[in-house]
């Protein structure tokens, strides 16, 4: 019997056609050894406990929080303040008109 | 922001320190780096706008900042095609594998063609998550695949052909 792609062989796992082929059970084996191997290397590592603390500590030191700048703020007071002292001129010069043209329409 | 910033660093200081630790020659330059890493991040936080995903955007600036460690004078340089990169990784693999009959995780990493070499150590120490490690790389799901597929095939061919030349195990 011809042995399977590497892939079916596999999928089909231990139970197929590995189960009479002694060169393909080897090849399952092998591959189930490798990944033993690279998860016995890889597998858990991680960032090491002090490293958020590190983290802080820097930001701390290179990047203090900057306090929000009131810029933003004073800036759109200050627009508000133009609008109503503008309004507050040019009404009382339209109000005449505005009352003339109601009473036109009366 | 600050809050915000605390849930990052506890979601992806690990993953970021496995991708510096693929890339990088030893676990020193790999705990700087991903303290660089985060400190761009926190740098860069308020201007982040959400048109890629957070983790795109904080992997990018892991890849780039390893490529600049590589770079600088205080981490060794190390090319792609260098042998050299995991090679301690290789050796904690070597170590932790008593046995001769066995496969040395190290040897067999060094096998690899480079291209390969961190997409297999990065799935391992991602608990085998296709799409986290291509996300962590910037590569398709499909190339990683095949990257794991055609090197795991060929660790175990070669694998099974040395126990055959040696007769044993």
């Amino acid at each position: 019997m011809a042995c399977p792609e590497f892939e079916d062989l596999v999928r089909e796992g231990p139970g197929g056609h590995a189960a009479h082929c002694d060169e393909c059970r080897a090849l399952l084996d092998a591959l189930a050894d490798v990944d033993a191997a690279f998860e016995a290397a890889f597998a858990g590592v991680a960032a090491p406990p002090g490293m958020a603390a590190a983290v802080r500590a820097r930001v701390a030191r290179e990047l203090p929080l900057r306090r929000p700048s009131p810029l933003p703020e004073i800036l759109d007071l200050i627009g508000w303040a133009a609008v109503l002292a503008l309004a507050a001129v040019l009404l009382p010069r339209f109000l005449p008109l505005i009352d003339a043209a109601l009473a036109g329409w009366g | 922001m600050a809050e915000e910033f605390e849930r990052i660093v506890r979601e992806f200081q690990d993953k970021i320190f496995r991708l510096a630790y693929s890339m990088l020659p030893d676990r020193a330059s790999a705990e700087e780096t991903t303290q660089d890493v985060l400190l761009r991040v926190w740098k860069g936080l308020p201007g982040f706008r959400a048109e890629s995903s957070l983790s795109t955007w904080i992997y990018s600036i892991t890849r780039n900042a390893c490529l600049t460690a590589r770079g600088r004078g205080g981490i060794h340089a190390v090319s792609l095609d260098d042998p050299a990169p995991l090679r301690e990784v290789e050796r904690r693999a070597a170590a932790a594998w008593p046995s001769a009959a066995s496969p040395d995780a190290g040897a067999l990493l060094d096998r690899l063609p480079a291209k390969y070499r961190q997409v297999v150590a990065l799935f391992y120490m991602q608990e085998k998550s296709y799409d986290e490690v291509a996300c962590m790389l910037g590569l398709p799901v499909g190339t990683v695949k095949t990257y794991l597929f055609r090197a795991r095939k060929s660790l175990a061919e070669e694998l099974a052909r040395e126990r055959v030349r040696k007769g044993g195990t």
